[in-house]
């Protein structure tokens, strides 16, 4: 570790010179510094956007001045495919209840760009008090959508079954098994770590032997199970919500007695909005996909307690605040996701 | 030869920036996505091997600049599950470099006392060739007691892997009756993984400009602080982990406000578990949640025993191993002297005379050779 001046490279006169140079006497000019360097790239940032702007700055001049080789660009703009699956994540205290209009028009560009599921991420939990009123400005942004919203499956394997509370919602006037259907899902830090353990103590289960050879195949066939909220289903409806079940049930990895009791798992409903309101008679699983893309609304790139299993090949896009993602910013990060080259290890 | 330690002195501007952020809070641990190894030798012309060199280097160096900083635990992503994946000369030359790399390790036992240098292995080490897993769990032993800093070096890794390997111990301890289903808490899956010894990671960087964690810490590094550079990794300098440590600084506070905040979320999950245990057997009361923390207590104790007896099973093996090879050696001299031995590789000045029955072996000798020279 660098304790004192006879650490830095300089003449052997020099540094014996130094060695009775006492470290001490130049901490306060160090503390200077170091304010003074936060300063100043507080400044740079208020300018030029993120501290990612800033370095990428930095490290331009540093090449221009040490006439260095420039990084090579690391990703082209491609061809490839946009995200299915994008998360939206808000860190601490950068998500308010007024910024619903803006969180609903990054949502209807997603699914406009092609997304199928999105998964929203608010630790302070404001989105899910807000998810009626989201899930209704949605269908009013989007009316040739059907929005559906995923949970997990259980939250206590050991209670009895509850009884299927009917709420008051509706399917949008017309909807057949054509109608493109968008799942959401909102997620808090409580959701993932409780999922996690029920499927622990719901696999504690199982016979011995499956339980030795349990590979990361079987717990993601597990995990990814998510129930969709009660809806109504007309006939056509109906069978495409039977479709997507019989998929799983097919899915051998997938917990056989679970599966073919899917009300006898139900858990108390939560609603989804939709414009017109009926009863709620049926539902359905669908398997999760892992997030495409995550953008996080913060200072920093963090995942900030998103659920972890999902994010393994996640890419992550950050900015300072949901007002920042206008439509050139937003077909920006679809240009550079589509460009990735993914090599799953290869 | 290379040693994992390197030590040099710092440049004037080098020592002040480290000076001056050693003012402000530093991340404890640090974990690193070595990403670009392969792109710097297609870059520079080389061939795919000499990229892993390279990065190789770059990590003792960089092992070097978080000694300066007091950055104390260093976890990297040298080798996932997934890069089996890859050509079978790009992984056997991986595994060699990695076998040779934990051989002068074991070589330099001394200087890494010295420096109080724990190395840990994390991963699925049962794939791993027999010889490599021997060395890593002599590697693991022999550095246990140092304590200065940590080195975890990931491989055959995956964080899918690693939650799986803990949810299955879990799982099964439950359906053995060595743990009930309310003992279950986030606390004691993270006790079941790897990584059980080292505190979560608060910086994480990835070099090459992915910005993704590719199955890496997945579950550790919820909370990090991510910092996600465009340079090759062995193009690295000291000025990118400085850049990436005062990234981390600025937002410190709000990091660690975020981990107390997950921290009552753990605590409230304990408090769970241990109502729960009272409800259970209401009799027992308060000795409901001490049976718990007996059984939960039980359990880790066990595992991390079973742990250390392949560790030690391991290091044996790796004895009888390297006496066969002594052996076999002899006789390859013995064989020498009958006049069976040809040249067969040059590298610069150095000739090495070697009894081949397969041709194949050639490229790998020639590699191992390279290795030695640099």
């Amino acid at each position: 570790m660098l304790t004192s001046l006879s650490d830095v490279k300089a003449h052997k006169t020099v540094q014996r010179l130094l060695a009775y140079f006492r470290m001490d006497l130049l901490l306060p000019v160090f503390q200077l510094l170091y304010f003074v360097a936060h300063f100043l790239v507080s400044v740079l940032q208020a300018v030029y956007g993120t501290y990612m702007d800033v370095l990428q700055i930095t490290h331009f001049l540093y090449q221009k001045l040490t006439h260095t080789v420039h990084a090579q660009e690391q990703y082209n703009e491609g061809k490839g495919k946009l995200p299915e699956h994008p998360a939206v994540v808000f860190l601490p205290g950068h998500y308010l209840a007024a910024q619903l209009p803006q969180l609903v028009s990054l949502m209807t560009a997603f699914v406009k760009a092609g997304a199928k599921q999105i998964t929203l991420y608010d630790p302070a939990g404001k989105i899910e008090e807000q998810q009626d009123e989201l899930l209704l400005c949605l269908t009013r942004s989007l009316p040739g959508s059907l929005f559906l919203l995923l949970q997990h499956p259980l939250e206590q394997i050991n209670e009895e079954p509850q009884k299927e509370q009917a709420h008051a919602r509706s399917l949008v006037k017309g909807a057949t098994a054509q109608t493109p259907v968008v799942y959401v899902s909102i997620v808090n830090c409580d959701s993932g770590v409780r999922h996690l353990l029920n499927c622990v103590r719901k696999l504690a289960r199982q016979p011995h032997s499956s339980l030795t050879n349990l590979s990361p195949h079987d717990l993601d066939s597990v995990l990814a199970v998510r129930q969709v909220s009660n809806i109504e289903c007309h006939d056509e409806m109906s069978n495409y919500c039977s479709e997507e079940t019989s998929r799983l049930v097919s899915n051998p990895s997938c917990n056989e007695r679970y599966l073919k009791n899917p009300r006898r798992c139900a858990q108390s409903a939560v609603s989804c909005s939709f414009v017109e309101q009926k009863s709620l008679s049926c539902m359905h699983l669908v398997r999760q996909q892992d997030p495409d893309m995550m953008i996080v609304i913060g200072d920093y790139m963090s995942s900030g307690g998103f659920p972890p299993w999902g994010l393994r090949l996640t890419e992550f896009a950050q900015t300072s605040s949901l007002g920042r993602i206008d439509s050139a910013e937003l077909q920006n990060l679809f240009r550079s996701y589509a460009g990735i080259e993914k090599r799953f290890g290869r | 030869m290379s040693s994992w330690l390197v030590t040099e002195k710092r440049s004037w501007p080098e020592w002040l920036a480290l000076q001056v952020l050693k003012v402000g809070p530093i991340p404890k641990h640090l974990a690193l996505i070595m990403d670009g190894n392969r792109r710097y030798a297609k870059l520079h012309e080389q061939e795919t091997f000499h990229g892993h060199i390279a990065g190789f280097k770059t990590l003792t160096y960089v092992l070097a600049w978080c000694r300066d900083l007091g950055i104390t635990e260093v976890t990297s992503y040298a080798l996932s599950i997934e890069n089996f994946k890859r050509s079978k000369e790009e992984v056997e030359g991986l595994l060699s470099l990695a076998s040779n790399k934990f051989e002068e390790v074991l070589n330099e036992g001394e200087n890494l006392a010295k420096h109080g240098v724990c190395i840990r292995i994390i991963g699925n080490l049962d794939l791993l060739p027999t010889y490599l897993r021997a060395q890593t769990a002599e590697v693991v032993l022999m550095t246990r007691n140092n304590t200065k800093c940590f080195l975890n070096l990931a491989l055959a890794y995956t964080s899918r892997d690693e939650i799986t390997a803990a949810v299955r111990e879990c799982a099964i301890a439950i359906s053995e009756g060595r743990l009930q289903e309310t003992d279950i808490t986030p606390r004691l899956l993270e006790q079941c993984l790897y990584t059980a010894q080292s505190c979560h990671p608060d910086l994480v960087i990835r070099t090459s400009g992915e910005t993704r964690l590719s199955d890496f810490l997945l579950w550790q590094s919820q909370f990090s602080c991510l910092f996600f550079t465009k340079v090759l990794w062995p193009e690295l300098s000291i000025w990118h982990v400085l850049g990436a440590v005062f990234h981390y600084q600025r937002h410190h506070h709000t990091v660690v406000a975020a981990r107390k905040q997950a921290k009552l979320l753990y605590d409230r999950y304990e408090l769970e578990a241990d109502q729960a245990c009272s409800l259970d057997d209401p009799e027992c009361g308060c000795d409901g949640t001490k049976a718990r923390k007996i059984r939960v207590e039980r359990f880790i104790a066990d595992l991390v025993e079973r742990r250390e007896k392949t560790y030690h099973a391991l290091s044996t093996q790796l004895k009888e191993i390297k006496k066969q090879q002594q052996e076999s050696c002899e006789q390859e001299q013995k064989s020498e002297a009958s006049g069976r031995v040809r040249v067969i590789g040059e590298c610069g000045e150095r000739v090495v005379s070697v009894s081949v029955a397969d041709p194949s072996l050639l490229k790998r000798v020639q590699q191992r050779m390279l290795l030695e020279a640099n």
